[in-house]
């Protein structure tokens, strides 16, 4: 347990020193763009907050595939933690994908295939929380969520490649344009994306943690008794 | 007795106990004509043309009344020890599985096949055709092989039948997309031809989630 703690904390002291450098490296140091100024300084927060959210839903379908094959339950602690933390993440792309949209394109919201996806996912993974929130014996609720999950983030490609078919069919009206980046503004997208992928490890393991020690307090009341 | 008779023996058990009851059929019968009526008052107000929202209205009743039947179909189970009764017998978890999924595909079809007359007369757009015929089975098929396994875990928790939807219908988004794609191009006269690729797609989403259902569903009933 302590090594776990020690971990937690120092991925907690690194991802706090990383995010304060990702800050000041895409407010201070990216050059301002041309078009939208200081609007798509957004860009370093709402891009890396999208990938945590996938690699969380990724972290919890192999957690699941962990789960079903060998029944352990740090397995499934680890899934649903990542769930929790992939759906938090999931919120706030929409949530900064929105606020982004409003400005520059004057709409809250369009049917484009990364928007409609990640809502989507963001749908399939509500629905996990909710299936686990209704199952009360352990060891179903552990195994209901991993097929679940594995089913969800199967689904995920599939449901890109469906709306992207579905959209480019009609007209597109923003060009989803590949951002050709300076390279002042590619570095401080990478130390904004190692500041994030440092703050979900630091959350997974504090998490995971939290799991494990419900986990022993479970055993020991059942001890008690 | 082999894995076949095995499995449908189970089938015959669910035909049976429709062929009695008739809950399931007349159920999912009257609610898809129900949303059939609904989605007509909704869109006439604003659509000019009613027959342009009639692939999305069509879909739309198919997967809600799927989701009614699929969700009877698995608490059926649940009533009186059904399914610790299926697990006692000396029957593969797989031929389960085989066997709902099966069941539901029939009642699944036969609701819509009955449907679709009333359709076509509601929204003055002929939908009984052949290639319609192709759509509408591989759509369904994907739809009651992902909904017998979401559903078995569904009417096992607190929350019973009021998870299905919120499970089954996000992963089904693109079967959705591309059912409705489909019926939309061939009720325009693009022809089969015409709408391959939303064909192949629905293909693609039966094929790997009839395989995923059948490998997982052993995790959902292992007691």
């Amino acid at each position: 347990m302590i090594t776990r703690e020690r971990a937690g904390l120092v991925l907690a002291g690194l991802s706090g020193l990383a995010m304060l450098a990702a800050i000041y490296m895409a407010l201070v140091y990216a050059p301002t763009e041309r078009t939208m100024g200081a609007l798509q300084r957004i860009f370093y927060f709402h891009v890396p907050v999208a990938m945590v959210a996938f690699v969380a839903f990724g972290v919890a379908f192999v957690a699941s595939i962990g789960y079903l094959v060998s029944a352990e339950r740090r397995w499934d602690g680890l899934a649903c933690s990542a769930v929790e933390i992939g759906e938090v993440f999931a919120s706030l792309v929409l949530l900064t994908g929105m606020l982004w949209a409003r400005a520059a394109w004057n709409t809250w919201w369009t049917w484009d295939p990364r928007l409609t996806t990640t809502l989507v996912l963001w749908l399939i993974y509500a629905g996990y929380l909710m299936l686990r929130s209704s199952v009360e014996d352990e060891g179903r609720r552990a195994r209901y969520s991993a097929v679940l999950a594995i089913i969800g983030f199967v689904d995920v490609p599939v449901v890109f490649m469906a709306i992207r078919w579905w959209r480019t069919i009609h007209p597109v009206v923003f060009e989803a344009s590949g951002v050709n980046l300076e390279p002042a503004m590619l570095t401080a997208f990478m130390v904004a994306m190692v500041a994030f992928l440092l703050l979900l490890a630091a959350l997974l393991v504090a998490r995971a943690g939290l799991e494990a020690l419900a986990e022993e307090v479970e055993f020991l009341r059942r001890r008690v008794q | 007795m082999s894995f076949l008779r095995k499995t449908w023996a189970l089938i015959a058990k669910d035909l049976a106990v429709e062929r009695r009851t008739r809950e399931t059929l007349n159920v999912m019968f009257v609610f898809s004509v129900m949303v059939v009526v609904i989605l007509n008052f909704a869109f006439e107000l604003r659509v000019e043309n009613v027959r342009q929202v009639a692939p999305g209205a069509l879909w739309v009743a198919f997967a809600f009344a799927g989701v009614l039947g699929l969700n009877r179909s698995l608490a059926r189970e649940r009533e009186d020890g059904c399914l610790e009764g299926l697990m006692l017998a000396p029957l593969d978890r797989t031929a389960i599985f085989l066997a709902k999924a099966a069941a539901n595909l029939f009642f699944m079809l036969g609701s819509e096949a009955i449907v679709l007359p009333l359709f076509t007369v509601l929204f003055g757009v002929n939908v009984l055709r052949a290639d319609l015929a192709a759509v509408i089975l591989l759509g369904t098929l994907g739809l009651a092989a992902v909904g017998t396994l979401l559903a078995a875990m569904a009417v096992q928790t607190r929350a019973r039948d009021v998870l299905l939807p919120i499970l089954l219908l996000p992963v089904s988004v693109p079967l959705l997309i591309a059912a409705a794609k489909a019926t939309g191009g061939l009720l325009d006269g693009a022809g089969l031809a015409g709408v391959a690729g939303w064909l192949r797609l629905l293909g693609g989403f039966d094929a790997l989630f009839v395989a995923l259902s059948y490998v997982l569903f052993e995790y959902v009933v292992e007691e």
